[in-house]
């Protein structure tokens, strides 16, 4: 058994890998679990009685993305920025293989999947979520000045269209299952008793193993035509449109909005090494390590009163008094008072 | 160096740049082709002694596509020695392309040549034609793109330019331009374009509206509020600090009319003049083109006027007519200011705000419009210029020959 993964084949030949990252409680995309995850899909491939694959995870949720906590000192000095695109370019061949092995995968997405966790079942040939209202489904990496650098800018368009996908990943929007589902992101919804047996019944039922970027004539719905009245309109309000949102300050949502700009002209693996190649852009530029250490580790840390000194209780407010409210503090006193605090200023 | 002369020139009128318009059924081509074959014709052209037909075309794209200049030179029966070529300076294409006839003429590698341009707007709409300019991320967000629109609300903005200041321009230019239509200053410069029958499709330039009232302009809503909210307006602030807010001043009535047209203008050698019995009617002295910041785009016409201006050892005071095409009306508001020179030197017979901006051909028309009155008031220099996309202005300085 490996540290990441399990696979079991049963008696029909369909393979169901569950995810199961050693301790952490969440699944994360490790060294580990790529290394893993190949080995699996090498099998599957090879593997004559196996007809079909379904991807789950074996804890409550799905999958999150990269490894963030990882992935921080490799932020600061990192090394040459070529051969970090080059290491991309070279995982993105698993995904390729996935798809392209001729056999089903299917997703069983059985709760929350976020950044990395998605992307890796964008290149299932089907996504089956599990109907829960407590998970949620996106691609948040331009919350810590990234970009979906495993595919996302590429399959997401290709799977929904170019506006509903760069809405999403430029505002690291969370969807629940059921707005999953209207968007087109997953194909089907299932109770999460059903979940497993649904996917296993779609490999059953002959789902093909083929993605649509892959099918002759593919064209990314809605359209997508530079030299087109709706993709002019589109693309010079949305550049305007990010630089509102980000004053030119953050520079991950105009490399996403560049990734699928470049990304879907071209093949699909000429669009991810175009997105790799932005990627390693935000991973060397210091916004994205500081906004990686500020808003996702040390709030993290902050969170769980790192700082608090010990053997002092937590302190609960009730009723808040504001001395000296000009502007900022009045503002305090309201927002305080929003948030139900009994508030008192003078 | 060898002086370039202006023979003559001709244009088509200007139709309204929609499906309703009168040129709409014309291709580009045959628009073109009709004005290329006037110029021969009245001038007695033996074309085979054309070097080059030099027109510029803004929307390269569909039927403006593929080097309209050696199509419609073919098209009009033009000796086939007469070579072709498309250029694109964007809203100066047609001014551009005579200096650059000029510069070949000059240089001693021409003879004689045609430039003018060409737009069907009506056929070849702008908001289908891309480029990476608005479009591709990395060159709008990084180049703090915005439409043009925004940009001259961005002059009067940051200026101080008021609804009141553009409106006011704007009637003017309307009760010029329809003085000078009736008083026939026009006549001798338009080719009346024909259907394939001889049938006069249009002889008069189709869009001017005579008798607006700065009352009847000040109903209409400025037309750019919506694209400004969309985030151009905070590009244009992020690039502008010190303007505090963007005031939408400009509207249909005090901007350039969407029409379609054609303009060719004749330059060559004296020698070549005398040989083909042409006489000269203008002598162009210099021509410049300059860049100036892209955001606020539309602010070249006074640097390029000023570079024109040194390079030819002049002032604006050897100046006699100013021309310079009327995109917004607060392009020309502050080339005035910024020049100082009084609205009585400039755009005399009106200008794009009621006539129409082809784009690449108005450089071809209002260097014409010049000349004509030069010759009808009996003055001796002119400077005509014209604002352009993506922050540059191109200038030409004429006198009588």
């Amino acid at each position: 058994m490996s540290k990441t993964m399990n696979m079991n084949v049963d008696q029909d030949g369909i393979a169901v890998i569950e995810i199961n990252v050693q301790d952490r409680p969440m699944n994360v995309i490790t060294a580990d679990f790529a290394d893993d995850f190949k080995n699996c899909v090498e099998e599957i491939t090879k593997d004559e009685k196996i007809i079909g694959a379904v991807l789950t995870s074996a804890k409550n949720d799905f999958m999150a993305g990269a490894d963030l906590k990882s992935m921080l000192p490799t932020l600061i000095g990192l090394g040459d920025a070529s051969a970090m695109a080059e290491r991309i370019i070279e995982s993105h061949k698993l995904n390729r293989a996935m798809e392209t092995c001729g056999k089903p995968f299917v997703a069983a997405i059985n709760g929350t999947a976020l950044g990395g966790g998605l992307e890796i079942t964008l290149s299932c040939h089907y996504r089956i979520a599990a109907d829960r209202n407590d998970a949620v489904l996106g691609l948040p990496e331009v919350m810590v000045g990234l970009l979906p650098g495993g595919g996302g800018t590429q399959r997401l368009p290709r799977i929904i269209g170019i506006q509903a996908a760069l809405e999403l990943m430029t505002q690291g929007k969370h969807l629940k299952p059921q707005k999953a589902l209207a968007m087109g992101i997953v194909n089907e919804l299932a109770p999460p008793d059903e979940l497993l047996p649904k996917a296993k019944q779609w490999i059953l039922d002959g789902g093909k193993a083929i993605q649509p970027w892959d099918k002759k004539g593919f064209k990314v719905p809605g359209g997508f035509d530079p030299n087109t009245k709706g993709t002019i309109q589109m693309f010079s309000v949305v550049n305007a449109m990010v630089a509102k949102n980000t004053n030119h300050n953050y520079p991950a949502p105009i490399a996403i909005v560049s990734s699928v700009y470049e990304g879907c002209q071209v093949p699909i693996d000429t669009g991810l090494k175009i997105e790799a190649k932005y990627f390693v852009g935000l991973l060397c530029d210091p916004v994205s390590g500081n906004m990686i250490r500020s808003l996702f580790n040390n709030k993290q840390s902050a969170d769980k009163l790192r700082a608090r000194p010990k053997g002092v209780d937590k302190h609960t407010v009730k009723t808040l008094g504001m001395l000296g409210a000009g502007m900022m503090g009045a503002g305090i006193t309201l927002v305080s008072a929003q948030a139900g605090y009994e508030s008192l200023f003078a | 160096m060898t002086d370039a002369y202006i023979f003559d020139h001709v244009r088509s009128p200007r139709g309204k740049g929609k499906s309703d318009g009168s040129l709409h059924q014309v291709t580009p081509v045959e628009l073109l082709t009709q004005v290329l074959e006037s110029l021969r014709d009245r001038n007695e052209l033996d074309t085979s002694r054309i070097d080059d037909v030099i027109m510029g075309v803004v929307h390269n794209q569909g039927e403006q596509a593929s080097n309209p200049a050696r199509t419609a030179a073919i098209n009009a029966g033009y000796a086939e020695e007469a070579a072709g070529k498309q250029l694109n300076r964007f809203c100066a294409s047609g001014l551009e392309a005579v200096n650059s006839a000029a510069a070949q003429v000059m240089s001693g590698m021409s003879d004689l040549c045609i430039g003018g341009g060409l737009e069907s707007m009506s056929r070849v709409p702008m908001d289908t034609v891309g480029g990476a300019l608005a479009v591709d991320p990395q060159v709008a967000y990084g180049g703090y793109f915005v439409p043009q629109g925004i940009s001259a609300d961005l002059i009067a903005s940051k200026y101080g330019f008021t609804r009141e200041d553009v409106d006011a321009f704007a009637v003017e230019s309307q009760k010029r331009a329809s003085h000078a239509r009736d008083e026939g200053y026009f006549d001798n410069s338009i080719v009346p374009i024909k259907d394939n029958l001889g049938d006069v499709l249009l002889d008069h330039d189709e869009c001017i509206r005579t008798g607006t009232t700065v009352e009847d302009l000040a109903k209409l809503k400025p037309s750019f509020v919506q694209m400004g909210e969309f985030g151009f307006n905070s590009v244009a602030i992020q690039r502008y600090p010190e303007v505090e807010k963007i005031n939408h001043v400009h509207h249909a009535g005090n901007s350039s009319v969407i029409v379609d047209g054609a303009s060719a203008v004749l330059v060559g050698t004296k020698e070549v003049g005398e040989e083909l019995g042409l006489t000269p009617r203008a002598r162009i002295v210099g021509f410049a083109s300059t860049g100036t910041e892209p955001t606020i785009m539309l602010t070249g016409p006074a640097p390029s006027a000023e570079k024109v201006l040194k390079r030819c050892g002049m002032s604006k005071d050897n100046i006699d007519l100013f021309e310079l095409n009327e995109a917004f009306a607060v392009v020309v508001l502050l080339y005035m200011q910024q020049m100082d020179i009084d609205h009585e030197q400039i755009n005399v017979n009106g200008g794009a705000i009621a006539m129409g901006h082809p784009l690449g051909a108005t450089g071809g028309m209002v260097l014409g419009t010049l000349i004509d009155e030069m010759e009808r008031r009996d003055l001796n220099t002119g400077l005509v210029n014209l604002c352009i996309g993506g922050g540059m202005g191109t200038s030409t300085i004429v006198e009588r020959a």
